[in-house]
């Protein structure tokens, strides 16, 4: 559609996927690149402070601010970050490794990863299935002058019988029933109503009353299917569930493609309150379900129209996105979010194309920063109903951790910040193909060696890679206990950048990854990792004492996130992210969010559990909590300041590392300053 | 109403530690003094026993101070622009040991090189027979080019050198346990960074016991309490057990008052404040006096008559 405008349009090529988009004169190469569909990191969301969304100009003019965010020498390689330029011709533009991120990610790896956990889950369904919206094959008897009743009422009376309770029924579908349930024939000037009664009632669950949803003439009850969705702020997950076996028939993900609006849940929120930020925030979460939704009713070979449910987990602002609510009040004091127990509504309200009048619901949230992918991880992890005090970690932008067991709840969320997730450290990305996942450190040398996902050329680290270089670079010895780099133990891969003077360890060097620059980890990153894991520690930390509680209490820690179980506990424990318990005690649950969801899809009475879980959480603040800095503080330290904390590590330590004088770890008390 | 019972037990114990050495131990000092070895809360005598009062070292500078209120010109004023007779005047004061600052080394304030520095110390040392603390001008390389010169050329006399702090601690570290002397470790005004250097320090081999913590310090009026109260939680700690937090504590009373516009405004500006030559010293000695009680084990002081009045009542306090 070509429209009329006195400016002067570019044409913006995007290499290598060759994706072509038109814009305006005056619109940034960020703008381009959304348009055209290149997803390109902007944590900050265009305000040209991430230094993130960088691109290579190949050909053509742009005109933009200088960052400190390039050097020199990428300067001259054309390097530029696409909020800050504007395009002054048509252009040819290379998305370089570290911005790129291919738009479907691998699901097959992830599920397979969990397929386990989740089949464990499936089976532990209590009372088997019970989808929430579920549908009844009925024979209907014909109406005679003896029994005269209603269409309505008869067909309601029968699915009583098989779902006892209360119902309800919209006026579209009464209007339908006479002819659902009748054949009428017409002969030129006479009609005829000829009973059949045969039809498939779709009943949804609005809390405690049935909605027929729908009827179908004949038997449709085989086709019946439910869509799960986790509604991350980084990847969107979707599962089509059988509702008839519980199975899962396929799956699919993306990433959000909020990302171009801002990497963080606050650079969104902030991004909606430009004029039709809100609106073009939404259509991108609902054209990421779109997009997944149109794959798998293909690969499931089913129709729209046999999906009647879907459960969507996703965190506070994630969810408000989706049902396109007000998200301003998430972000700011009080922290109100518009609504945490969200009604079940149209799907197609929000606009999300499965059977026209299946429903949407969206699991119950506790705050602004406790969502309903943590209701959900929690019912995935069964922990609400267990005698043994179990710590749940989502370990993420947000790491939510929640302590308890059947008796109480209680959650707090701890902003760790997005390094785990690969952003705001130099050479971070997503786990993506090319990311290094896996490092060892050898002394003397240092001899690195390094994995990473899809055993391609590394092109930088994502969460579980940077956290296990930490921890080697501390096992080493080549950071000390407060993360400082000691230039004698990193030896000729320590290097001080020419610009700043920021020491950095190279793990892997620019010919050895044929990258055009090295992978390195600064002192910055070194310093933002610590303080990452200091503050999911302390969330942890606070909790447990909250509660006049120690580890030692905890029977079970439950890891939840992107890091699949590749990640090292033994590593975890010694940076002092994970605190110190038998490896046995530790549980990857992976997207727990989406394994809550479906369950809650199969079953109502876990649907109702998840709210009922919302209840009984306790919600604990820790900006209130005084002491909530101080353990930070502590926290930030190899493995922690208080080593009675750790006190398998620091015999490890003293084994390994010679002279360390580690013989103060008392034991008992603990925190005694 | 009987008075109950308060007396506590405690596990912990804060570590003794000895400044200088006799000839006889290596050195060439008149006279050792031992901070800590405390069992039990300042000045409680039924907690446990205090077996090392509170000490009290003087400041001397290498460079003539700039801007010393008049008071402290009175007593200095005649040998300050040199360093081994003011370390002498010190002496003949009273003080238990010289607090020797190395300001001249900065690279600002003349940056005299670690050569000059070494011959300021050795005059000092031959000057006086009291063991001594030196520290550096708190420029982190000057320190590093300087501080091991220094821990060299005083090799045996067992000094205690400032300051290594979390981020700037192996050189001096290294110095101090190659030439065999005490360290003050740096951490204002925060437990948790107070232990993580104290661990830091440690892990390089240089043992916890040989570690004096200086906290920072505040002046009456300007902070005191938040010193105050981390002293008395770093204490509190050390004798509940913490053996990262069971070091003797060093602090600089004598700057921090010195530098309040109580001691330093003339008495025509303050004509109601009263004479300057008693309000400097009496906020010195106010200060001093309050953060005893949080427990210090050494004060760096600059007024004899500050001096005086703290040593009395560390006596009061002390007696039995």
């Amino acid at each position: 559609m070509e429209k009329t405008s006195l400016n002067i349009g570019h044409r913006i090529r995007f290499l290598p996927d060759e994706r072509e988009a038109a814009i305006e004169e005056g619109k940034t190469l960020l703008e381009a690149a959304q348009a055209a569909g290149v997803y390109v990191g902007a944590i900050c969301g265009g305000e040209g402070t991430c230094g993130k969304c960088r691109l290579i100009v190949r050909d053509g003019e742009v005109s933009g601010e200088s960052t400190e965010f390039l050097t020199r020498a990428e300067i001259r390689r054309g390097y530029v970050l696409a909020c800050q330029v504007v395009p002054h011709s048509d252009l040819v533009v290379e998305v370089p490794p570290e911005s790129r991120l291919s738009s479907f990610i691998g699901v097959g790896k992830d599920s397979d990863r969990f397929r386990a956990f989740e089949r464990r889950e499936a089976e532990r369904l209590p009372g088997g299935l019970d989808p929430v919206t579920q549908k009844t094959f009925l024979e209907l008897d014909a109406p005679t002058l003896d029994n005269p009743t209603a269409d309505q009422e008869r067909l309601l009376e029968a699915v009583a019988k098989r779902q006892p309770g209360p119902l309800q029924m919209g006026l579209k579908v009464a209007r339908e029933l006479p002819r659902l349930l009748r054949r009428l024939t017409v002969n030129r000037s006479s009609w005829h109503w000829e009973w059949e009664g045969q039809v498939t009632a779709t009943v949804g669950m609005r809390r405690e009353v049935g909605e027929v949803l729908c009827l179908e003439r004949g038997d449709t009850s085989q086709r019946s299917f439910g869509l799960a969705l986790d509604v991350g702020t980084t990847t969107v997950v979707a599962h089509v569930v059988d509702l008839l076996t519980g199975a899962t028939r396929e799956a699919a993900a993306k990433y959000n493609s909020q990302i171009g609006f801002g990497e963080d849940v606050i650079g969104r929120i902030n991004y909606a309150r430009r004029p039709g930020g809100a609106k073009a925030l939404h259509n991108a979460v609902i054209g990421d379900v779109e997009t997944l939704l149109e794959d798998l009713v293909r690969r499931a070979q089913i129709g729209r129209g046999d999906i009647q449910c879907v459960v969507a987990a996703g965190n506070t602002a994630m969810l408000h996105f989706l049902l396109g609510l007000e998200t301003d009040l998430v972000r700011i004091a009080p922290f109100v979010p518009t609504v945490a127990c969200p009604p079940p509504v149209r799907a197609a309200e929000a606009g999300i194309r499965i059977h026209p009048r299946g429903l949407l619901y969206g699991l119950p949230m506790v705050g602004s920063y406790v969502g309903g992918d943590t209701t959900a991880g929690i019912l995935a992890s069964g922990m609400h109903q267990r005698d043994e005090i179990a710590l749940f970690l989502d370990i993420g932008t947000n790491g939510e951790v929640v302590l308890g067991n059947k008796e109480f709840l209680v959650a707090c969320s701890a902003s760790a910040g997005p390094a785990f997730e690969g952003a705001s450290v130099a050479c971070g990305m997503r786990a993506t193909t090319g990311a290094i996942d896996r490092v060892r450190i050898f002394r003397p040398g240092p001899v690195v060696s390094v994995t990473t996902i899809d055993e391609a050329l590394p092109v930088g680290f994502c969460g579980t890679g940077l956290i296990e270089t930490l921890a080697e670079m501390f096992l080493a010895g080549i950071i000390d206990r407060n993360g400082r780099l000691d230039p004698e133990a990193a030896g000729s891969r320590f290097r001080l950048r020419e610009e700043d003077v920021q020491p950095e360890f190279v793990v892997v060097s620019a010919e050895e990854a044929q990258h055009w620059r090295d992978l390195v980890i600064t002192q910055y990153d070194i310093d933002n990792l610590i303080r990452t894991k200091g503050a999911i520690f302390a969330a942890a930390d606070s909790l447990v004492q909250s509660l006049g509680l120690s580890f030692a209490d905890i029977g079970r820690v439950y890891i939840a996130g992107a890091f699949g179980n590749r990640l090292d506990v033994a590593g975890c424990i010694a940076i002092g992210l994970l605190p110190e318990l038998p490896l046995e005690q530790f549980q990857f649950i992976g997207n727990s969010a989406l394994t809550g969801a479906k369950q809650a899809i199969l079953n109502r009475r876990m649907f109702d559990d998840a709210h009922r879980i919302r209840e009984r959480i306790t919600y604990q603040e820790l900006m209130a909590d005084p002491q909530y800095m101080e353990r930070f503080t502590s926290a930030c330290f190899l493995p922690h300041t208080d080593l009675a904390y750790f006190p398998s590590t620091a015999e490890r330590l003293q084994r390994e590392s010679g002279p360390a004088v580690l013989a103060y770890a008392r034991e008992g008390r603990r925190n005694a300053s | 109403m009987p008075i109950p019972d308060a007396t506590q037990t405690w596990s912990g114990r804060i570590n003794p530690v000895t400044l200088g050495a006799t000839p006889a131990e290596g050195g060439t000092r008149g006279r050792t003094v031992t901070l800590g070895g405390e069992a039990g809360i300042a000045f409680l005598s039924s907690d446990g026993e205090t077996p090392h009062p509170p000490a009290i070292a003087l400041d001397v500078l290498d460079t003539t101070p700039v801007g010393w209120p008049e008071p402290l010109r009175e007593v200095y004023g005649d040998v300050w622009s040199e360093p081994a007779g003011w370390a002498r005047r010190a002496a003949d004061l009273g003080a238990d040991l010289i607090n020797l600052r190395l300001l001249g080394t900065h690279p600002d304030e003349g940056d005299r090189p670690p050569e000059a520095a070494v011959e300021t110390v050795q005059a000092v040392l031959e000057a006086v027979d009291l063991p001594l603390v030196v520290w550096g001008c708190d420029v982190p390389a000057k320190d590093q080019a300087v501080m091991p010169k220094v821990a060299e050329a005083t090799r045996g006399e067992n000094c205690l050198l400032g300051a290594v702090t979390e981020t700037d601690y192996r050189t001096l570290a290294a110095a101090a346990q190659a030439y065999g002397h005490k360290l003050i470790a740096l951490a204002p005004c925060d437990i948790n960074k107070s232990k993580q250097v104290n661990i830091l320090v440690s892990d390089t081999g240089y043992p916890l016991t040989n570690l004096v913590i200086y906290p920072t310090t505040a002046a009456l009026g300007y902070g005191m309490e938040y010193v105050y109260s981390i002293l008395e939680r770093g204490r509190l700690a050390a004798l509940a057990g913490d053996r990262v937090m069971a070091q003797p504590v060093i602090l600089d009373v004598g700057y921090e008052a010195w530098r309040t516009k109580e001691a330093r405004t003339g008495d025509e500006a303050a004509e109601v404040w009263g004479p300057i030559g008693r309000r400097g010293p009496a906020w010195e000695a106010v200060t001093a006096a309050v953060l005893l009680q949080g427990s210090a084990d050494l004060l760096v002081l600059r007024h004899p008559e500050a001096m005086q009045a703290v040593r009395q009542t560390i006596g009061e306090l002390t007696a039995t």
